[in-house]
Order: structure tokens, then C-alpha cells, then sequence
């Protein structure tokens, strides 16, 4: 299996790649009053809109808006989503052995690759979005 | 036979889907092309942007007739329904239906084909217990005259008295449009209409934004007719766009009654609510900016009065920007909860904009 890792505030979380659509530059976006904490706001992508995720504050409850660089939008169901994160890292190929679920739930896993641990966000916990 | 082996081919919906949704892309590019084309003053440019914008625009008009499915698809289903309804009910009955060449958006069928079923079943369970002499009949009409399609769903048997209901109800007529939810639900408890209530309140609602109409018409027994009018445009529409803080928002052009200057009226205040009068109308006033809870450094210089379901309001926003055409689309889920907006739309300059629902932020107030 290959997963995309990607850098938020220097730390590194990976995704399943087959989620992923297509990776964005930064672009303009348009912000959406009385969202959700979690949602920037919208980009326009290929002709259809996406809301963009506030990644960070998702995975470790911080807030780094500013330095958001890339978007990588990501196919849920028959919807999209953006998630916005600092830079793109690496596709990384892993064995499917290597995932280890915390707390036996599927909805936090980590890999470890080289002896670094790496944040997995899986289906699952992005279906909770 | 032959004909219709003709002309039905074989097409993947989702890459038809797909390819309409590149023709709305390039309708919005279109507008940029325009303006390109304005800056250039030699003729060879010129001529190749003419003959794109001439492709883009013949394109867009045959994409809109390749979703367009005739009426007589959803037929069977309904008579179907409408037959296993009449040996439930132990009822003799004909089902006629009408104007099964009227060719609509294949969206729009399925949407059409939901209320009919509902509509038939609820006509079978109530109009025909007590006739059993065989002349029972419900007659479905469908015609479209390019901008509406009206349906008329005609049934004789019981019925119900018009005047009295209208009484009951303290209405002067049975248009569904003006009703409210609970008063919806006490006029279907009148007529014995129990299957769709809620899908009724959703239809109402649908149909006060397309502008279109729900009428009820009977007379005791004798018939029940009821008409459905649906305007047929409905994802493509002309916008204000408006600034509100740093933001931009469209706002429909359908519902917007007037637009004039903020330093044209007063406004008061009374029971701390901001009013204005306009040709002697007392208008509430709401700023869209504190609706929205968008921090605004301007003085706010306009004020639009906004109309929908006879309920009047003027917003009042920063500043007016501009008119087009927009295509609606509709919102995400992750923005459901958002009830003051209705979709987003792609301008010209690629960016989101968000479109405010008028009907919705009406009944708020």
C-alpha cells in the first residue's frame, strides 16, 4: 500500500494515496460564515467547490492557518474534500502489517517507517469530518 | 418501436455528468474570454476568440437537450403503482396520462416521479373508498411551455369542499405556497392525505424558490385537481452581488424588489428593531453583515428590499458590485447547517461565491 505523507508544522502524517484526487497550490479561498470551527473555507476546483479542512486542527488541535501551501483534495464518497497542510513530503510504500491501530479502534493509526512514526489519517476519521 | 430503438443509445450517467459539468466550466470561462478578447485590437486574435466563444455557446445549447429525457420514462412506474393501489383498495379505476412526449431535465423526473407516487397512492387510499361503480378516474397531465412545466393531477370521487376548507384554515385560497408547515399538515389532515407530509413541506419550500406554484382545487364530490407548476431554469439565474465586510455574496435577482441608497430612507428604532419607510411600507431592516457575523469597518450604503412569499425585508449591505449570470451549485454537505445560504456559484474570476437563500433568511427573522 502507498501512502502520501505530508508536513504539518514540521510534523509528519500520511494518507492513503488512493483517497487522494489531486494536489493543489494555494489559491484564493473564499471563507464561509457560521462554518464549522474546522472549515477555511472554499476553493474552486475543475468546475466543482470544495471545502477546505483545517488539518491541523483535526489532527493535533492547533491552529496554523497562515502557512497552509498546498491543498490536497481528497475523494470521500461521491464528495470532495480539501485538506489544507504546509508541504508535501513523500509517497511512501508501506505493508499493510506495519499500520498499528491505538486503542484497537481504526480511527488512529500510525505506521512506522525507518523507525520514525507517522501519523496515519485514515477513511474512517475522515468520514467523521 | 423502431423509433424509440433509434433514438435511445446507451450513455454512462456519470460521464455525462461529467461532461456537463466541463460545459459549465466553460461557460464560466466565457465571460474571461470576453473581456480578453476587448483588449485585443488586431483582427486575427480576435476572430479565433469569436469563433471559441460561438463554439462554447452552441455546445452549451445541445448539452442542455442531451439531459432532457421524455416524460414517458416514469410512466410505467406510475401505473404500476397505481393498479396494485386500486386491487388493495378493491376499486375499479383508469389511469390516464397525458402529455408523455414533454421533454424535461433528467434530474427534474426523478423528482417529479417521487411526488406522483405519493400523490397517486394518497388519491387511490382516499378518493375512491366510497365509489364503487367503476367510473373512477385520475388523469395526469404533464406540458412545458419552454419556461414551466405544469402538471395537473385530476381525479374525480369524493373530493372536499373548497370554501369550507379555505374557512377552516382562514385562507382565501388553497395555494400551499403561503401556508406554513403546521398549517400544511392541518389541510392534509382535512383532505386525508397522510403519505408525503414531510416531502409536501420540502416540495413547498423547493417551489417557493424556483418560483413556482402548488395549487389545490375540488369540489365535494365531484373532482380534485391539483397543479404543480415548476419553472424549468432553475440552476442557472441572474445574481446582484453584494459586498459585505471584505466578502462578496450574490443574491438572486428574483427576489429582489428594489435596491436604493441608505441615505434616501431613515431608519428608526422601535422595540429594538431597525426599521425603515418605504412608500408607506414599514419595512424591518436587517444588516446582512451582523446576520452573518461578518465584521464590517464601512459604512454600509445600500439597502435592497427583498420579497419572497409576501414577506418584505430590506438588507443592507456594504456596497453594490455588480449583475450576472450564475449557475447554483449545491452546497456541500459539511455547510448544512448553514440556513442563510442556498449554494455557492463560480464567478468569472474563478473565485467562490457564496448565494444567500432569501426565502430561508426570511423566515428566520
Amino acid at each position: 500500500m502507498q501512502i502520501l505523507t505530508f508536513l504539518l508544522r514540521g510534523e509528519q502524517f500520511a494518507i492513503d494515496i488512493t483517497l487522494v484526487d489531486t494536489i493543489q497550490n494555494k489559491m484564493p479561498i473564499t471563507p464561509v460564515p457560521k462554518s464549522k470551527k474546522y472549515v477555511i473555507g472554499l476553493i474552486s476546483n475543475r468546475g466543482s467547490v470544495i471545502p477546505i479542512i483545517n488539518t491541523s486542527l483535526i489532527l493535533n488541535g492547533k491552529d496554523t492557518t497562515n502557512t497552509f501551501e498546498k491543498f490536497i483534495i481528497i475523494n470521500l464518497g461521491n464528495e470532495k474534500l480539501a485538506l489544507a497542510v504546509n508541504d508535501i513530503d513523500d509517497v511512501l510504500e508501506i505493508e499493510q502489517k506495519t499500520i498499528e491501530n491505538i486503542n484497537n479502534e481504526e480511527d488512529f493509526s500510525i505506521v512506522k517507517v525507518n523507525s520514525n512514526i507517522i501519523t496515519l489519517l485514515t477513511y474512517k476519521q475522515l468520514q467523521k469530518i | 418501436m423502431s423509433n424509440d430503438f433509434l433514438e435511445i443509445s446507451n450513455v454512462n450517467k456519470k460521464s455525462l455528468d461529467e461532461l456537463v459539468s466541463l460545459v459549465e466550466e466553460l461557460v464560466i470561462n466565457k465571460v474571461r474570454i470576453e473581456k480578453i478578447k476587448s483588449e485585443f485590437s488586431d483582427n486575427t486574435h480576435i476572430k479565433i476568440l469569436d469563433q471559441e466563444l460561438r463554439i462554447i455557446s452552441e455546445i452549451q445549447a445541445s448539452i442542455k437537450k442531451v439531459k432532457l429525457i421524455k416524460i414517458k420514462t416514469i410512466a410505467n412506474s406510475l401505473t404500476d403503482l397505481f393498479n396494485q393501489c386500486c386491487i388493495e383498495n378493491n376499486v375499479k379505476a383508469d389511469f390516464i396520462f397525458e402529455g408523455q412526449e414533454t421533454e424535461i431535465d433528467n434530474s427534474l423526473t426523478i423528482y417529479i416521479k417521487n411526488i406522483l407516487l405519493y400523490l397517486i397512492k394518497d388519491i387511490c387510499d382516499n378518493e375512491f373508498v366510497n365509489l364503487k361503480n367503476g367510473s373512477n378516474q385520475i388523469k395526469v397531465s404533464a406540458y412545458s411551455d419552454g419556461r414551466n412545466l405544469t402538471t395537473v393531477i385530476q381525479s374525480n370521487g369524493i373530493g372536499f369542499n373548497y370554501e369550507d376548507t379555505c374557512k377552516k384554515l382562514n385562507k382565501e385560497n388553497l395555494d400551499l405556497l403561503s401556508f406554513s408547515g403546521d398549517e400544511i399538515k392541518e389541510f392534509f389532515k382535512i383532505i386525508n392525505f397522510t403519505n408525503n407530509i414531510e416531502d409536501f413541506i420540502k416540495l413547498k419550500l423547493d417551489l417557493i424558490y424556483l418560483d413556482g406554484s402548488l395549487k389545490f382545487e375540488s369540489k365535494a364530490n365531484e373532482f380534485r385537481r391539483i397543479t404543480i407548476v415548476i419553472p424549468l431554469s432553475s440552476s442557472i439565474m441572474q445574481g446582484i452581488l453584494v459586498t459585505i465586510g471584505d466578502q462578496t455574496f450574490a443574491i438572486p435577482l428574483d427576489f429582489i424588489e428594489t435596491i436604493i441608497n441608505k441615505n434616501a430612507v431613515k431608519i428608526k428604532t422601535s422595540h429594538n428593531t431597525e426599521m425603515i419607510i418605504y412608500m408607506d411600507h414599514i419595512i424591518q431592516l436587517v444588516r446582512v453583515s451582523e446576520l452573518l457575523n461578518i465584521e464590517t469597518v464601512l459604512e454600509p450604503t445600500c439597502i435592497l428590499i427583498v420579497k419572497s412569499n409576501n414577506k418584505r425585508v430590506a438588507l443592507l449591505v456594504d456596497s453594490l458590485l455588480d449583475q450576472t449570470d450564475m449557475v447554483i451549485k449545491p452546497k456541500h454537505s459539511i455547510m448544512m447547517d448553514i440556513v442563510e445560504i442556498k449554494g455557492t456559484t463560480i464567478l468569472g474570476d474563478g473565485l467562490v461565491t457564496l448565494v444567500l437563500d432569501i426565502p430561508s433568511i426570511l423566515k428566520e427573522i
